[in-house]
């Protein structure tokens, strides 16, 4: 990851199997857009804004959209989704929740802090399109980025 | 001649032969009298110029004085036959000659002086002097007879006679001929008129023959009949109404006397249209309101209308009828009013409804104010009565708190003021803990926790907790804490919402018991203080520990909760980690694999879905009991009706026959009455799977009084012998291969009936079907 270059999707995920079933859910669905990985909840918001390691960036080259694990080591999901949900420079981020059940509990808590769509785990080709729909994301599945070599 | 039935045609005729012929009259009248004027000048003339020619040859005989000659000159006169007479005077005035010689005296005057110029009857005389150088010799007398003239007379009226008779002929013949231009659209529209007249035909029309004043009067005529023919038809309309309506429709003169009598009216009424025509209206208006026709004949006049005028009026057989009548003046074209016309309706149903909804009105109305009444007097016995209540529960002996569940003082009896040191007005709506905190002297205190736990559980299980004795120092007004024991309980209140309103703290302040236990230890009873002091500690001490325990279990239990719960997410993890990238090789390497590895793949899919259901619904079994249960009435017909809808969106071609009784509605909590149906329904609907047609029927029965609810079907079945194990977790009676299934659902059922305090039971035999029953234990109160 070059410092022009903009991440255009942010996954917060641990477990690698769920990873990279997600990630090739993308790839299915011909995502062609920079991706970071967070492993944990800290490391998601140090990303998002621009602290330790990411020092460096800008906070407003905002990800377009972030998925987000619930259950994450050091943070859990529900806490990096209140500090995205409540900073007015994050807020607008699209957040997609990844649950790994259809326990009402984690959706009901999820919504209530602004969640725009949850995919039910493991990420598969349908399940990331209808994120994608809820979410207006179509430009995501374009091979060519317009921001991408500014 | 001229009679006013005469023809047209004769009467022009004869007008103008009338006209001709007075105008012939008159102008001829006129000539003729002008020339008899002109004749007779003439005549006289001619005889003056006779008695002047006359009057020379007179001369001689005049001045000779020989009578004899005067004769012989006047003797040639008998030429003209029309003579009469003549005579010569001398100077003298005497008879000189005469004419005939042999006239008498008498036929001549007697002097010249008399003799004049004259026109008589019959005759016509001339006189002349006979001069002789300016000296009057004599004077000659002639008179002629008018013969000519008569003969110009009778000339006169043959050529007057003929005339007319030639222009009467003309007149005749022309006018015979012109008239036709006059008479011929007059006689259409005669016939037009007699035929419309005749026929009562609106639809013919006058030929029209030119643009004149007659051509005028055709247009004016045919516009006329068009008008009528519409009018005709509005009015055939109205009388097709008239006759069809069951309003009476009456009419009649301005002294009541009936001149129309529609059906309506007959029927109304009772009287044929012939028994009432000609007669007055006074025979169909009771005796005691005769004296309203009067009122309502001289508003009419007036030229008002009465409308919807409520009367009552006789019919024929004597009995009354109340009507509703509209009465209208009918008026002339210059706006007298000529007749009456009244439309009535029978309201006599109406008026007996209107009664009976006055009636009503005034019950309701009395029902009303006795009701207002009762609970006005309610009310106030309440107002009382709770006043009342008031005062009774604060002068209570014991010692009582009244909490909100969120633990806000809403009541206090008076002898807990006392036990505590406080005031109403110091504690009320303020929270308990804000007002008896630890005493922050012991180190020790576990009061408030102890209470907090306590009130915790009450809240949590709707059940009354008997604490065990507690050290709970009071605070004094001066700040100081007092050491103070007690043995307090705590129970809920619901409200109509069956959630928790009040929570009621009643205590038993055992200090001085305690206190009296220490004396007694002093005073020398040692060993029966020792032992009392023994047991009490041993009580106190055994019930703190069950006080704790307690609290561990709870704690234990959220524990095992969250413990199950990150457990079954765990197991997710590595779950999803297989069926997901079995999925992946099944997608992106099928092509390379042989049918064997395929179909190992597929099973390997299958274990791995099918240990997520198992979990899920480990899940919501355990979840079952931590859910909090929120008792509502059910309507159980809708919620059958709902699951079942929700089923029938799973189109998988299978023939169902579904029926459901009316189901009593009963009290419990919905959405797990709703978990309950759909796995009963799902149940059915699997073990029906190999049958043809599968039938399910929902339905209640009452076994002792008490509602049964059951569901049966004509599925697998199973054997009674294993019926114990029905509802066990992960106990299945059917293989795998034959009816797929986690083994949970039916426990998850039993967990909920057992939770609402009902039973389930089945009845069932392999092959034959199986029917489910349950109960629903439901406080009647409710």
């Amino acid at each position: 990851m070059t410092e022009n270059s903009i991440v255009e999707i942010l996954i917060v995920e641990d477990t690698a199997e769920d990873l990279e079933l997600t990630l090739r859910a993308l790839r299915k669905a011909n995502v062609s857009n920079r991706i970071q990985i967070a492993r944990d909840g800290v490391e998601a918001l140090e990303f998002v804004f621009c602290e330790g390691p990411h020092a460096e960036r800008k906070i407003e080259n905002i990800p377009k959209v972030i998925l987000l694990d619930l259950k994450l080591p050091r943070l859990d999901g529900v806490s990096v989704l209140k500090r995205i949900k409540t900073d007015p420079r994050t807020q607008s981020i699209p957040v997609v929740v990844l649950t790994s059940s259809k326990e009402q509990s984690d959706v009901v808590e999820s919504y209530k802090l602004g969640v725009n769509s949850y995919i039910v785990k493991p990420v598969n080709f349908e399940g990331f399109m209808k994120a994608v729909q809820d979410l207006g994301l179509y430009w995501l599945l374009l091979n060519q980025s317009p921001k991408m070599e500014s | 001649m001229l009679h006013k039935n005469t023809p047209i045609q004769k009467k022009l005729m004869a007008v103008i032969l009338l006209t001709t012929t007075l105008a012939l009259l008159v102008s001829g009248l006129g000539f003729i009298t002008f020339e008899i004027i002109t004749i007779r000048g003439n005549m006289m003339r001619a005889l003056e110029t006779r008695a002047n020619i006359i009057a020379p040859n007179i001369q001689n005989s005049l001045l000779r004085r020989e009578p004899a000659a005067a004769n012989a000159v006047l003797s040639g006169l008998q030429k003209d036959p029309r003579m009469i007479s003549a005579c010569v005077f001398d100077d003298a005035g005497r008879l000189f000659g005469r004419y005939p010689a042999t006239a008498p005296d008498d036929a001549f005057p007697r002097s010249p002086d008399e003799a004049a110029d004259h026109f008589g009857r019959d005759f016509v005389t001339a006189v002349s002097p006979v001069l002789l150088d300016g000296r009057q010799l004599g004077t000659i007398y002639l008179k002629s007879n008018l013969s000519a003239l008569t003969e110009r007379y009778s000339g006169y009226a043959m050529i007057s006679a003929t005339i007319l008779l030639f222009s009467l002929l003309t007149a005749f013949f022309v006018s015979k001929a012109l008239q036709k231009q006059i008479s011929l659209p007059i006689l259409t529209l005669a016939d037009t008129a007699r035929a419309v007249s005749e026929h009562g035909d609106y639809s013919v029309r006058a030929t029209k023959h030119g643009a004149d004043e007659l051509g005028l009067l055709t247009d004016t005529f045919n516009h006329m009949l068009a008008r009528i023919q519409e009018q005709n038809r509005g009015l055939r309309q109205l009388a097709a109404i008239i006759e069809a309506t069951d309003d009476g429709i009456i009419s009649k003169t301005l002294d009541g006397i009936i001149t129309s009598w529609n059906p309506g009216a007959e029927k109304l009424f009772g009287y044929r249209a012939d028994e009432v025509m000609g007669k007055s209206v006074i025979m169909i208006i009771p005796q005691e309101l005769v004296h309203e026709e009067a009122e309502i004949l001289k508003r009419l006049t007036r030229g008002e209308s009465i409308e919807h005028f409520e009367t009552v009026r006789l019919r024929k057989d004597g009995s009354r009828l109340n009507i509703s009548a509209s009465i209208s003046p009918i008026k002339d074209a210059s706006g007298n009013v000529v007749s009456i016309s009244k439309i009535a309706r029978d309201i006599t149903a109406q008026k007996r409804a209107e009664a009976q909804i006055q009636q009503l009105n005034a019950d309701l109305e009395q029902r009303v104010i006795a009701r207002t009444a009762e609970l006005q007097a309610a009310n106030r016995e309440l107002q009382h009565s709770r006043a009342e209540l008031k005062s009774i529960f604060e002068s209570l002996p014991g010692l009582y708190l009244v909490l909100t569940p969120e633990l806000e003082i809403v009541s206090v009896s008076d002898a807990y003021l006392n036990a505590t040191m406080t005031t109403r007005a110091g504690i009320l709506h303020r929270n308990l803990f804000d007002v008896f905190p630890d005493n922050p002297a012991d180190k020790n205190a576990d009061g408030v926790s102890n209470l907090r736990a306590s009130l915790d559980r009450v809240k949590q299980n709707g059940t009354a907790d008997t604490m065990a004795i507690q050290k709970y120092d009071v605070r004094r007004p001066d700040g100081v804490f007092e050491e103070r024991y007690w043995s307090p309980i705590n129970s809920p209140v619901f409200g109509a919402d069956r959630e928790i309103k009040y929570i009621v703290h009643r205590v038993e302040e055992v200090t001085e018991f305690m206190r009296r236990k220490g004396q007694m230890a002093s005073n020398g009873n040692a060993a029966l203080s020792a032992r009392v002091q023994q047991m009490e500690a041993e009580i106190f001490q055994s019930s703190q520990k069950l006080q704790a325990t307690n609290q561990q279990l709870e704690a234990a239990n959220k524990e095992l909760e969250a413990f199950s719960y990150s457990v079954s997410h765990d197991l997710r993890a590595p779950l999803r980690a297989v069926d997901g990238f079995s999925q992946a090789v099944e997608e992106d390497y099928a092509a390379q694999l042989p049918e064997e590895g395929r179909r190992y793949l597929k099973t390997i899919r299958q274990g791995a879905q099918r240990m997520g259901r198992l979990i899920d619904d480990l899940l919501t079994f355990s979840r079952l009991s931590r859910k909090p249960m929120l008792p509502q009435a059910v309507n159980m017909d809708t919620l059958v009706a709902e699951v079942w809808e929700e089923f029938g969106a799973v189109n998988d071609g299978r023939q169902i026959q579904f029926h459901r009784d009316p189901l009593p509605s009963c009290l419990g909590d919905r959405a797990l009455l709703r978990q309950v149906w759909t796995n009963l329904l799902a149940n059915a609907r699997k073990y029906t799977g190999q049958r043809d047609v599968a039938e399910i029927a929902v339905g209640c029965t009452l076994q002792d009084g008490e509602p049964v609810y059951f569901i049966r079907d004509n599925g697998a079945g199973f054997d009674m012998q294993y019926a114990d194990k029905l509802f066990g977790v992960f106990q299945r009676l059917h293989h795998a291969h034959e009816f797929e299934g986690t083994g949970v659902g039916l426990a998850i059922v039993q967990r909920i009936i057992h939770r609402h305090g009902g039973r389930i039971w089945a009845e069932s035999a392999p092959d034959q079907g199986a029917t489910f029953y349950f109960t629903i234990q439901t406080e009647k109160t409710a």
